[in-house]
């Protein structure tokens, strides 16, 4: 399962197995909840993972479900509106983290073992990944955000904009900046 | 340069993980939170339950017919009868379906025979205005016609002290209207009364008699107070 799977016909087929529970979420079936969590679980965790450690965003994975059950009776329906909906309760729970982790000590964003990647890839391969992620780490907080949520938690333009709050067309406005700017920073970098 | 979706493409792989599978703990947190929440809906549902039933109790008539009418989602009639089977008085259209159906709907009115008691004492007692004629049916409208009101105390009859010196009442058990008047107090003048036994008549003014005094042993002719029917009906 990689970042960008809800960009093929898999990941729009995982789109509607997940709407397909939303109902039976709402009903409280347990069943529904942990077919949701199951489906859900690598892209909530890789989002999580990029801002925190992998202890941190395991738990900050369990306690936005949770929270997600708790707060479903509010949740207004929408067949596109439910993943935005819990990523948004899971940015919120990985910010709460963070802010804990201020007060504590620092701890280190996770460094999943990156998948498709064999050494057969070549060294070519990781050359663009570093230089794609050096370019990416000079955006700024709310670009990177973006694009993460884009890319890593695998949402279209309307679920980012339900995340955080946001209009889709200001978000699409704000992903194609982004991009431009990538770019730019890539083949300054280059 | 390359478009935005490859751009997109390179950099989801470039940021990809492989992030571990969910353990054990995470599925047990899921089901104990499922559970709480039905639990906590449960509850709500109860809590909303009991308030909607305070509310209908303390509405008004109308009200409460309303309310029971939505939850038991029935027709007019069913939900008119189960208001007055629940001791609730329908709405006043809706009171003849009631009856129809053998309900009280004013169960929690009085009893309708002790509003009707003080009724009945007051024609027994012939005070004015009580309702005459049979056992009154509480159920049939007004009477239409003026009850008729008992005999007023027979009036106080003044007799007056005839003012003529020569008038006299003959003594009693004499004259013709003997036993007619027995309480009268001789030397007092008794005004006529008609013919009918209707209303007395008022009595005329004495005249003055112009003739002589008579002579004592004679009893003089009767003329004040002596109109036609004085003194008849004994």
């Amino acid at each position: 399962m990689t970042g960008t799977d809800h960009t093929t016909a898999d990941g729009a087929a995982l789109r509607d197995d997940v709407a397909s529970l939303v109902p039976g979420a709402r009903a409280l079936d347990q069943h529904a909840w942990e077919c949701i969590f199951r489906q859900l679980h690598p892209r909530l965790s890789a989002y999580a993972g990029r801002s925190l450690d992998r202890e941190s965003a395991q738990d900050a994975v369990s306690e936005a479900m949770t929270r997600a059950v708790d707060r479903i009776d509010t949740f207004t329906w929408d067949d596109s509106a439910f993943e935005g909906w819990l990523f948004g309760i899971l940015r919120n729970v990985v910010r709460d983290t963070q802010r804990a982790h201020a007060r504590s000590a620092p701890r280190a964003a996770t460094q999943f073992e990156r998948p498709g990647h064999e050494p057969s890839d070549g060294i070519l391969a990781r050359e663009e990944a570093a230089e794609i992620t050096a370019a990416f780490a000079r955006l700024s907080p709310s670009e990177r955000e973006i694009l993460e949520l884009r890319v890593v938690a695998g949402l279209t333009a309307d679920e980012i904009a339900i995340t955080l709050g946001k209009r889709p067309g200001a978000i699409r406005t704000a992903q194609s900046r982004a991009l431009a700017k990538l770019r730019n920073l890539m083949e300054t970098t280059s | 340069m390359t478009n935005d979706a490859e751009l997109l493409s390179r950099l989801g792989a470039a940021l990809a993980v492989a992030p571990p599978e969910p353990d054990a703990a995470a599925f047990d947190a899921l089901a104990g939170a499922v559970r709480a929440k039905r639990i906590e809906r449960t509850q709500a549902l109860q809590q909303e339950a009991r308030d909607e039933r305070r509310r209908v109790l303390r509405g008004s008539p109308a009200r409460r017919y309303a309310a029971i009418a939505a939850a038991l989602a029935v027709s007019p009639v069913v939900a008119c009868a189960t208001t007055a089977v629940a001791g609730i008085e329908p709405p006043a259209p809706l009171r003849p379906i009631a009856e129809l159906l053998g309900l009280d709907p004013t169960p929690a009115s009085p009893d309708p025979a002790s509003v009707d008691a003080p009724a009945y004492e007051s024609q027994a007692l012939g005070a004015p205005g009580a309702p005459v004629g049979g056992v009154a049916d509480t159920d049939a409208p007004a009477p239409t016609v003026a009850p008729v009101t008992a005999a007023p105390a027979s009036p106080v009859t003044t007799v007056p002290v005839a003012e003529h010196p020569h008038t006299t009442m003959p003594e009693a058990g004499t004259g013709p209207s003997s036993g007619a008047v027995p309480n009268i107090t001789p030397g007092t003048t008794v005004p006529p009364t008609a013919d009918d036994g209707s209303d007395p008549v008022p009595a005329p003014e004495p005249t003055p008699d112009p003739a002589p005094a008579p002579t004592p042993g004679n009893t003089p002719p009767t003329t004040g107070g002596g109109g036609p029917g004085a003194n008849r009906g004994g």
